[in-house]
């Protein structure tokens, strides 16, 4: 692997050369000096329009629509403004003053929107989307893709799960709790791992039925469309874009230090009529070795990790051939001290992409990318390492012990650890050895577009082939370690006997401990037909796809296929309607179910465009738009579509014998699922409503929409109402038997003004939805076991009702038996809902919901003479959070963290502490339940770009510094941990912030 | 322009090329993919017999296995030990609380949890399978037979699982579908232990009557027979006998005859009770010409030393590599250990003296309990509470740490139990867990018969042994005297064959049973939990009253909840759900 990077980095270099010395070379001929203004039809000036020069690599933004260009005379010019059509035109040709022509609203070259297999306008579509620039993105300095979609496209849900260099995840839903996400790239399943956002052109979402009919055979409540960039005719550039800075863990559990924590456990001993175990006088005066004091977050994180991130992209083209190239290099991490290995990665990333048109009217299109990372961590997995810091008590165990002590005067010190609990950080972190991943993934894209103008107007044919490859090794070298604990003798001569524990062993090879592979083909054939008679516009299209998934894990190939054709027809640029009809294919089903046709249908009406709305009023546009589609699936799971054959009755072969140790194996052969002939598709019935609007002189967008989706016939098996008696243990089948409903709304506002020097953009969006589950597998339980019936609403929590706490014991005596373990007076006591003088899980009620059921995004940019501040604040709203976790719940020998004497987050005082884990008091109750809500300040960039003039001297297009951060600043009523995850910092890796500064420089 | 259509035309051929494939075998299953279908599995005589293998290979639950829970033999569930693990989740823990109710479904509790519900119903399942489609099956006839034999054996062992912990079921003969009515009415445990005895003399019928050793763990006919001995021996306990409906049929004297059946076919194909110098091999050791000699149905395993099943299921002291908590035995079991001379301890002629209390008993109490002064592997154990004089707490092998519990890998009690641990430091253990071995025939016949014929002393003409004779084979083999002769009254005798059966096949699982069946488990000497704590004396003690050098006081540690409902565990919910006929057990 190093060899490799030397590689690159040799290669990475060379082209850097190659760039800055382009432009240099062969330039011998005078420059044009011209004076152009771009003018609307009118003739009036465009404010925001941009000239590109191919040969320059620059593009000009001129004020007030007024260029002064210095090109050569062969060179050609691209003439681009917001709204207008874009103009290519050579500079030999150019007259001082160039016009464009206007096209209508939200159908330029900034309003196109990727479909499944091809493109439309925001003007012509019946559906919702989101879409966003991948400029955009670029303000977001984590490595992390999720991190940077929340908040800016309306509908997605995300929540950070752990920063883990090199694992970071989130948990992500469109729209509603079972808004299950697609994510495709250039048109194709892939992972958005190591995706850098300066090379990404848009990020969409696409979320009704009519933009999302032609995916078939996988539930989504939307598809997260990437589209990357590929480059551009006659907009050459270089570009290198770098960026370091740190990240910090955010909001780190607090517990108390020995002394207290000393004292409040006597404390807890004497009330339960025990003996104390302390001596707290010993944390402050006595022999550290005997009475430690361990700061363990403080003694083992560092304050921050260090992050960088640099790139390089190249770019062009003309209209015959147009390239893209960006080599990228990312490495963050080191949060943990002392260790060689702390979680750190590196990542390699290699993009590229050409278009080549030849014989006039083929475009061979070819792709590559590849991302390589390497990523080292000490040997446990990072849960462990803060299960340790959050588990050992500051009292437990000194950390180091002066190795004379112990008999050991060559070394300077040996570690401590106590019988029950071994588990030293120090020792973890150093002599337990490391491990380290590699990950390669290489994504192949090749295809042909056909344009067959020439012989049918308007036809096109494009077959496209994507081949991807992810593979990831694994190793470790692992090792032990000893520990020894003090304990006093009482003999003043020898206070302290050590006892020690563990074995130490040194591994001397690395042992592979994983690897894993898989595969991704695709091929997609589709037919474009789009022609314009007269007031009649028609954009169709036919679309043939398959594709299979390998996994090295799983024995099923994952298969599915469709075939569909859909009609979009606008009418007098005024009336837009949609049908779209896709027979689809999958393997988990009999073969008289296995194929289905499934229809949608929409329509749009742009109002503004009647007579009876006045043409100069304040209404510029105004669009109502409806779609209606059902859509089939069949099960989806993390890896992908779930293409067991549901049919089939499955005996499976070659089980072996479960009891280890033995050694003996034997085949045997058992039952592991009951088919299913009957089982077909779910179904989604899908219906959207929405309207879009700009307003005063087009700087104020609006839109609005509504969604409801019934989605019925969800697979399931029938573990839950088939009786263990029937002996069928997992080996059941899958029925289409649930149903679902979700519903929501989502609005949206951006305002846009200029006002001479300063450029400002507001905007807001958000998104309501929630999840209802109508038809669930309960089994026919009498009212009174209403406990045990399943949730209603997706993220319902059930639990009990507190309805006090038990007095004394005749309290205890006279209350109902409360069935979770031993009760005394200060225990919490539940209500007994069903007045069965019993309480326990069928007396369970809804106590919290825990999934957000609101979500919405704030924006601002103000641009001022070179000066952006780019603010992004992203909140998620109604739900719960349940304060289960051993942060909250205390008792005993547990570490003890400041809510012991603070108090819970909800205000409610910790339950009586005790000795034992307290079973009846830590069950799911409405006592932990508080409101989970929250807004982050996500994400800000400060950027300065050097003034052009200044910058064109020395062959720069553009110089921009910039400062960036993400999670600045977070508002909820939890002010103590992180409400994006509660077990951040205490069971896994903290939630950080990141600030990071950098340089863009493009040539 | 030519160059063009040719192009062309090549374009669309491969296009139609490519829509041609698009049918649906396309998504037919793969070659690689999972699975066999009827044919291949019953009409294959091999995947037929690796069908039927099921039942023997896998286990309804797991003895002595990582990650089972309450970690180790449950006996912790029973009056015999506890566990000294202290986390709330140890069922055994729940159990001395009364809460069964999260036992079921607790994932490891595989002595009651939902898990192990669903998979002996699954062996119901499997056999009841292997049964219907035998017609199928294109092997030789003897093979045929021994299939068909293996499955009545495992339905009739499924079942006795079943009923002995919750009670009488609904006795399947087919497999049954899964979408029809499941409102099956539950049987009596009478009836549905009747009926599995039933289904033994099947698998008698067809099994051989001994195997070759490499195929040790499949069902024999002796194996058979000996299950039917317990299962009625089962049948015809208290807990069984007087629920409602029995028709007065001498179930006592049915079980008698079963072991003797049982030991007759047994001994006359060569089984005996091994020497006491063998005992160790029974359990650990790994030789097989000793195990087969006794153990009648088994199944053999080994365990790492110092791996993490060793730690969890074998929990010997902390001293010896362990961590998880120490199989704490229950002073008032030890006390069951009698002295050599064959009195119990609280017969005044005994000898026994609580200060000196672990001198001349039955020498399976040094087998099977380890106490302070025992010596393990050249070990020898120190487990005293208090030293007189010093307020140091515990000692080696008996820590109690800063926080006032009991360490992790240590004893609660002052005792460990031994039974399954080596006696080799850092080696391999192989262990054999014992189904059914001669010694228990013994002890069922001797119950059985005491029960049916009142005179233990006197033999039944159609029997090979008097019940004091039986006894008195399991007595001698480990050194210990006949039952004392002032004992042979049916009564007294009682109390002695089921003390004997505490003593010989503790920490084999069949404690929790025996309390049950004879409905003593409410009781507060089957119940409470006591612990002896020892004290280390200071320098010039009286050595008359102390002879060891340490004063013996007996403590109670813990009062069990055992209130009628818990002789049977809940069923899972959702099963008693089905309609009005499949009840929940009373009480829950």
């Amino acid at each position: 692997m190093s060899q490799f990077k030397i590689t690159i980095s040799v290669f990475f270099l060379s082209l850097l050369l190659t760039c800055l010395a382009f432009p240099a070379a062969g330039q011998k001929k005078e420059k044009l000096i011209l004076n152009v203004t771009v003018t609307d039809e009118a003739g009036n000036a465009i404010h925001d329009a941009r000239i590109s020069s191919s040969k320059n690599r620059y593009i000009y933004a001129g004020r007030l629509g007024s260029f002064n260009l210095a090109v050569y005379p062969d060179d050609v010019l691209k003439v681009m403004a917001k709204g207008y059509e874009t103009k290519i035109i050579s500079a030999d040709q150019l007259e001082s003053s160039v016009e464009l022509q206007a096209v209508p609203d939200f159908s330029g070259e900034e309003d196109r929107i990727s479909t499944l297999y091809g493109e439309t306008t925001k003007r012509r579509t019946v559906g919702a989307y989101s879409k966003i620039d991948g400029r955009q993105l670029e303000a977001n300095p984590t490595m992390h893709f999720y991190n940077a979609l929340g908040g800016r496209l309306n509908g997605l849900f995300t929540m950070d799960n752990t920063m883990v260099p090199g694992f970071t995840n989130s948990s992500n839903f469109i729209r509603t709790p079972k808004g299950n996400m697609m994510v495709l790239v250039d048109g194709v399943e892939r992972t958005l791992d190591y995706l850098e956002p300066e090379t990404v052109e848009s990020v969409q979402i696409l979320k009704d039925a009519s933009l999302k009919s032609l995916y078939g055979g996988i539930h989504t409540d939307g598809i997260l469309m990437i589209k990357t960039r590929r480059g551009r005719p006659y907009e050459n550039s270089a570009r290198i874009n770098v960026q370091t800075g740190i990240q910090q863990p955010l909001r780190l559990p607090e517990y108390l230090n020995a002394y207290d924590y000393a004292v409040l456990h006597n404390q807890v001993m004497r009330d339960a009529g025990m003996e104390p175990c302390f001596n707290p006088e010993g944390y402050l005066t006595g022999d550290p070795l005997l009475y430690p004091d361990v700061d363990y977050y403080g003694m083992f994180l560092n304050d921050h990790l260090a992050i960088t991130r640099a790139n390089l992209q190249y770019q062009g083209g003309s209209r015959q051939t147009r390239f893209f190239t960006h080599l990228g290099y990312q490495t963050n991490g080191g949060l943990e001290k002392y260790t060689e290995y702390p979680n750190r990665d590196k990542v390699f990333t290699l993009r590229g992409n050409i278009d080549n048109t030849i014989l006039g009217f083929i475009t061979l299109e070819a792709g590559f990318n590849a991302a390589m990372q390497t990523k080292s961590w000490p040997n446990m997995s990072t849960q462990d390492f803060f299960n340790m810091l959050s588990d050992n008590r500051p009292n437990e165990f000194p950390i180091f012990i002066p190795g004379e002590n112990v008999g050991e005067p060559e070394k300077e010190f040996v570690l401590g650890g106590v019988a029950n609990n071994r588990n030293n950080p120090y020792g973890h972190l150093m002599n337990r050895g490391y491990a380290e991943r590699e990950y390669i993934y290489v994504q192949t894209d090749f295809s042909l577009d056909f344009n067959l103008d020439k012989w049918i107007k308007g036809l096109s044919l494009k077959p496209v082939l994507t081949v991807d490859v992810y593979n990831i090794l694994t190793c470790a070298q692992g090792a032990t370690y000893v520990v020894f604990e003090p304990t006093a003798t009482g003999d003043p001569d020898r206070p302290i006997a050590y006892t020690s524990w563990g074995k130490e062993t040194r591994e001397t090879s690395k042992s592979r401990t994983g690897n894993d592979s898989q595969r991704n083909y695709a091929f997609n054939l589709t037919a474009a037909y789009n022609r314009v008679f007269g007031k009649h516009d028609i954009n169709a299209l036919l679309v043939y796809y398959r594709q299979t998934k390998e996994f090295r894990t799983l024995h099923n190939t994952l298969k599915r296929l469709n075939f569909g054709g859909l009609v979009n027809y606008l009418y007098d640029d005024k009336y837009a309607a949609e049908i779209s009809l896709n027979r689809v294919g999958v393997g988990s089903f009999s073969k008289s179910e296995r194929f289905r046709v499934f229809p949608t249908f929409g329509a749009g009406w742009i109002l503004s465009e009647e007579s009876f709305i006045p043409k100069k009023s304040w209404l510029n546009y105004l669009k109502l738009r409806a779609s209606y589609g059902i859509l089939g699936s069949t099960s989806y799971t993390s890896e992908g579509l779930f293409s067991a054959y549901l049919y089939r009755d499955v005996w499976e072969p070659g089980g072996t014998y479960a009891n280890t140790g033995g050694g003996f194996t034997t085949n045997i052969a058992s039952e592991t699922q009951t088919g299913n002939p009957d089982v077909g598709y779910q179904k989604s019935y899908e219906w959207n409503a929405g309207a879009d609007l700009l307003l005063f002189r087009r700087s104020l967008s609006l839109s609005a929409g509504y969604f409801y989706n019934l989605f019925d016939g969800e697979l399931a098996n029938m573990g839950d109402v088939t009786p263990g008696i029937t002996g069928k243990n997992a080996a059941l089948m899958m029925q289409n038997n649930k149903q679902y409903k979700s519903y929501g709304w989502e609005a949206e506002a951006m305002f846009e003004k200029r006002i001479s020097d300063w450029k400002l953009s507001a905007g807001v969006n958000l998104c309501h939805g929630e999840t209802h589950i109508t038809k669930e597998n309960n089994p026919p339980y009498p009212e009174t076991y209403a406990g045990l019936m399943k949730i209603e609403k997706m993220g319902d929590v059930k639990g009990q009702r507190v309805i006090g706490t038990f007095a004394d014991p005749s309290d205890v005596d006279a209350s109902p038996r409360q069935d979770f373990g031993t009760v005394r007076p200060g225990d919490l006591k539940y209500d007994d809902a069903n007045n069965d003088r019993v309480v326990d899980d069928r007396d369970r009620i809804v106590i919290a919901n825990t999934t957000p059921s609101l979500e919405y995004g704030i924006t601002l940019k103000i641009e001022y003479k070179g000066v952006n501040l780019d603010v992004m604040g992203y909140g998620l709203s109604g739900f719960d959070r349940n304060l289960n976790s051993k942060y909250f719940q205390l008792y005993g020998a547990r570490k003890y963290s400041s809510v012991a004497v603070d108090g819970l987050p909800n205000g409610n005082p910790h339950p009586i502490l005790r000795p034992e884990y307290a079973n009846n008091n830590f069950i799911d109750s409405d006592y932990w339940v508080m409101r989970g809500d929250y807004f982050k300040i996500r994400n800000v960039e400060l950027g300065y770009t050097l003034p052009h003039h200044l910058t064109s001297k020395i062959g720069i297009n553009a110089f921009k510094i910039f400062a960036r951060g993400f999670n600045l600043l977070t508002f909820s009523k939890l002010k103590t941990l992180d409400p994006e995850n509660l077990d951040a910092g205490i069971s896994n890796f903290p939630l950080c912030r990141t600030l990071t500064g950098g340089v863009s420089i493009e040539f | 322009m030519k160059q063009h259509k040719v192009f062309f035309f090549h374009f669309f051929a491969t296009c139609l090329f490519f829509l041609a494939s698009c049918q649906s075998d396309y998504l037919d299953k793969m070659p690689e993919a999972e699975g066999y279908d009827f044919d291949k599995v019953f009409k294959d005589s091999t995947n037929y017999r690796n069908f039927c293998d099921y039942l023997v290979q896998h286990t309804f639950f797991l003895h002595l296995e990582n990650g089972v829970k309450p970690y180790g033999s449950w006996d912790d569930v029973s009056d015999n030990s506890i566990s000294g693990r202290n986390s709330n989740d140890v069922p055994a823990l729940q159990v001395a609380n009364g809460d069964f109710y999260s036992i079921r479904t607790n994932g490891n509790a595989a002595m009651a949890n939902n898990a192990t519900w669903e998979q002996i119903w699954k062996h119901i399942r499997v056999a009841n399978t292997g049964i219907m489609n035998i017609e199928h099956y294109s092997g030789s006839e003897a093979t045929k037979q021994r299939l068909l034999g293996t499955c009545y054996f495992y339905r009739a062992f499924a079942y006795m699982d079943l009923t002995r912990r919750w009670g009488g079921m609904p006795y399947f003969y087919l497999p049954i579908d899964a979408s029809a009515n499941m409102d099956y009415p539950r049987l009596t445990m009478r009836e549905t232990y009747k009926r599995a005895a039933a289904d033994c003399d099947s698998a008698a019928m067809y099994l051989r009557v001994t195997i070759p050793e490499n195929e040790f763990q499949h069902p024999t006919k002796i194996g058979a027979l000996a299950l039917k001995s317990r299962i009625l021996l089962y049948a015809a306990s208290e807990q069984a006998r007087n629920e409602p409906g029995s028709d007065g049929e001498n179930l006592w004297e049915e079980a008698a005859l079963a072991a003797d059946e049982a030991i007759r076919l047994a001994e006359d194909a060569g089984h005996e009770l091994v020497p006491w110098a063998d005992y160790y091999y029974i359990f650990k050791g790994g030789k097989p010409e000793i195990y087969t000699k006794e153990v009648l149905h088994g199944r053999r395993q080994s365990i790492a030393w110092g791996s993490d099943a060793y730690r969890n299921t074998i929990r010997p002291p902390g001293q010896l590599n362990g961590q998880y908590g120490g199989v704490s035995v229950n002073q008032l079991f030890v006390d069951d250990f009698e002295m050599k001379n064959g009195l119990p301890i609280e017969d005044p002629a005994s000898g026994y003296y609580e200060q000196n209390p672990y001198v001349n008993r039955d020498p399976r109490f040094e087998y099977n309990v380890l106490h302070n002064g025992s010596t393990v592997m050249n070990r020898t154990m120190q487990i005293w509470n208090e030293t007189e004089g010093t307020s140091a707490m515990g000692s080696t092998d008996c820590q109690i740490n800063a926080t006032g519990t009991v360490e992790m890998g240590y004893t609660r009690t002052s005792y460990y139990a031994a039974k399954w641990m080596g006696n080799t430091w850092n080696t391999v253990l192989p262990l054999l867990w014992p189904y059914i071995r001669l010694a228990e025939l013994y002890l069922n016949f001797a119950e059985a018969s005491n029960e049916a014929w009142g005179d233990p002393a006197v033999k039944d003409g159609r029997c090979r042994y008097s019940a004091a004779e039986a006894v008195n084979k399991v007595r001698n083999r480990a050194n210990m005297l006949d039952v004392n002769t002032k004992f042979l009254g049916q009564d007294d005798f009682r109390e002695r064959v089921r003390n004997e059966r505490r003593v010989e096949l503790c920490f084999e699982e069949h404690r929790i049973f025996d309390i049950r069946r004879w409905k003593i488990a409410t009781q507060p000497e089957y119940r409470d939990l006591w612990r002896m704590k020892l004290v280390k004396l200071a320098a010039g003690y009286n050595a008359a009253t102390y002879p060891t050098g340490f004063r013996y006081e007996r403590l109670l540690e813990r009062q069990r909840i055992f209130q009628d409902r818990h002789y049977l565990y809940v069923i899972k919910l959702n099963d008693t759900r089905i309609g009005p006929n499949f009840t929940q057990n009373p009480g829950w």
